[in-house]
């Protein structure tokens, strides 16, 4: 009987360490590379991850990098997910691709596209935005890269 | 006669005139004190009751005070041991937002940290015309910080920001966010996340200062056309010295040293264009100059003196011309990472080449292939470092060197010079 046990829960464990869907890696601030522009990642209000079909974290300082090194590296099939870091959660992810990213001076990025993320429109009344903002959808987001940062 | 004594009368006149009204003028600039035992006890009042261009002057003495927001002109000047403490209390020391505003002999401490908020020790909005001098901070979170301002120089300052921080609880010693013709003149600056930062800066020069023990990078560079620095010492950095996204960068006789690390640069290029990397020294970094993206600069007369790597540059660099640098007891001289090269190396000293001389011009009869082939294997298994030095690679190497089939062959000195070049 015991042996079974064992084994059941061992099984258990397995299953459980197997699904759960797939998590983002967390940064590691200070240490981690991002991948497109090579400078150390240290602010973590910004931040931004992909995973590929195969498993494989690619990790960036900014959504603009991941935007950038995605389109000039990877294929869009060959992505499975696209993740931020919610700028007013620092070092936490959200959905980069249902995210809302405000656009605005008054939170300079680390490489210059100033558009935070943000998971809801409520998430705004924490930031104190005063005028010269723009709304932006990740399709936008993704526009205004390709302009800027691919040559 | 009447003609000259009138001509003298009215120079009498205009002496006269000019002497009422420089009088005037600095009667009108009033002084104010600031005592801890005088009739002004605080900074902030004085601010308040001073009128344009007076000259504010703090005696000696500790001042608790915060958010000291000034939208005049004013001359502020410490005395003896004058000292703004912070207190880690939420806020700035000074808020500026003027044109001509002079700051002078003070010492800033114990700025708060945030992570939302870039708190700064003097921070200045849509300013002009401005001197910072001989200002110490210490404990600062960000310490000196322009966005929006032209026409200024810091000078002679001393920035220490806080033992025991990580990266991201650490802001920039002097930070500047869409400037222009700024001058940053013999100022010393460490343990701040990034020395000096520079984002969307232009006309702007960077000289004498000496950037080191910085967490990150010791200069931080981005989308600054037309900027120089000239005789910087950048030391210690944890990633040494970052160069992004710009074209004309002057890089004169500057000391990058001992930056050491898994992602450590003495110098890092990307996207540069049209710069000039001239007499710099490169000294005990794992990689001297790490470059991507980098197109039409000249490298002259640089000396790389013991590094990891002396260069590494990745195949989307074109057109860079390296010639008469010195290279010494690198481990490796050169890495790349595509069998092509557009770039020419003309009249370098490499001391990795035992070739001759015979017609004794200084110049090498065979020609200098500077890449390696272990440093080819090293670029696409890093794990191999382990096999180095060993007898299999010095057979290998030999091998290369008879029959050469793996190494770039376009990446070639033909023209190695036999001496070592003193610049």
């Amino acid at each position: 009987m015991k042996p079974i046990k064992f084994l059941l829960i061992f099984a258990l464990i397995l299953l459980i360490s197997c699904g759960g869907g797939d998590k983002p890696e967390e940064i590691k601030y200070g240490i981690d590379v991002c991948e497109f522009c090579k400078m150390t990642i240290v602010d973590p209000k910004w931040g931004a991850e992909i995973m590929t079909s195969k498993g494989k974290i690619y990790k960036f300082d900014v959504v603009e990098c991941m935007v950038a090194y995605s389109l000039s590296k990877l294929k869009p099939n060959e992505i499975k997910h696209y993740w931020t870091i919610n700028f007013t959660k620092p070092k936490s992810f959200i959905d980069a691709t249902t995210a809302i990213y405000i656009r605005t001076l008054q939170y300079p990025s680390p490489m210059g596209l100033n558009s935070l993320a943000i998971e809801n429109i409520a998430d705004t009344t924490k930031l104190n935005l005063v005028k010269g903002f723009e709304i932006l959808s990740w399709k936008d987001v993704v526009e205004k890269a390709k302009e800027e940062y691919l040559r | 006669m009447l003609l000259r004594k009138q001509k003298k009368n009215i120079f009498v006149n205009l002496i006269a005139f000019v002497l009422v009204v420089t009088s005037l003028y600095t009667s009108y600039s009033k002084i104010f004190e600031v005592d801890k035992k005088g009739k002004i006890k605080s900074i902030a009042e004085a601010v308040r009751i001073a009128g344009l261009s007076d000259t504010i002057i703090i005696k000696s003495g500790t001042y608790n005070e915060k958010d000291i927001y000034i939208n005049k002109p004013l001359t502020i000047i410490g005395e003896g041991e004058a000292v703004v403490d912070c207190r880690w209390q939420d806020g700035f020391a000074f808020l500026v937002k003027t044109k001509n505003f002079t700051i002078k002999n003070l010492t800033i401490k114990n700025i708060a940290i945030s992570y939302t908020k870039d708190y700064a020790a003097i921070k200045f909005d849509s300013s002009e015309n401005v001197l910072v001098e001989n200002v110490i901070i210490e404990n600062g979170f960000f310490a000196i910080y322009f966005s929006r301002s032209k026409n200024f120089t810091i000078r002679n300052c001393k920035i220490t920001g806080q033992k025991n921080r990580t990266e991201s609880n650490s802001g920039n010693g002097i930070h500047l966010w869409y400037c222009s013709n700024a001058r940053i003149e013999n100022n010393v600056i460490r343990l701040q996340r990034d020395g000096i930062y520079f984002e969307f800066v232009t006309n702007s020069s960077i000289a004498n200062n000496i950037s080191e023990n910085n967490l990150r990078y010791g200069l931080h560079f981005m989308f600054s056309d037309s900027c120089t620095y000239r005789n910087n010492t950048f030391r210690r950095n944890g990633a040494g010295v970052a160069v992004m996204y710009t074209n004309r960068v002057y890089m004169v006789e500057n000391t990058f040293e001992n930056n050491w690390g898994p992602s450590s640069y003495g110098l890092l290029l990307k996207d540069i264009k049209r710069s000039y990397v001239t007499r710099n020294e490169f000294l005990r970094n794992t990689v001297g100059i790490y470059m991507e993206g980098t197109d039409q600069t000249l490298f002259e007369k640089n000396n790389f003196y013991r590094n990891g790597w002396a260069l590494r540059i990745t195949g989307n660099c074109e057109g860079n011309t390296f010639r008469y640098n010195n290279f010494e007891a690198n481990t490796f001289e050169v890495a790349t990472n595509s069998s092509q090269n557009q770039n020419s190396f003309d009249r370098n000293y490499w001391s990795g080449y035992s070739g001759y001389d015979l017609n004794k011009d200084g110049i090498g009869d065979v020609p200098y292939i500077p890449v390696s082939l272990f440093t080819v294997i090293l670029q696409s298994n890093n794990n191999a470092i382990l096999l180095f030095k060993s007898f299999f690679v010095d057979v290998l190497e030999i091998a290369e060197k008879i029959f050469p089939s793996i190494v770039p062959k376009y990446l070639i000195d033909r023209k190695p010079a036999i001496r070592k070049f003193k610049w």
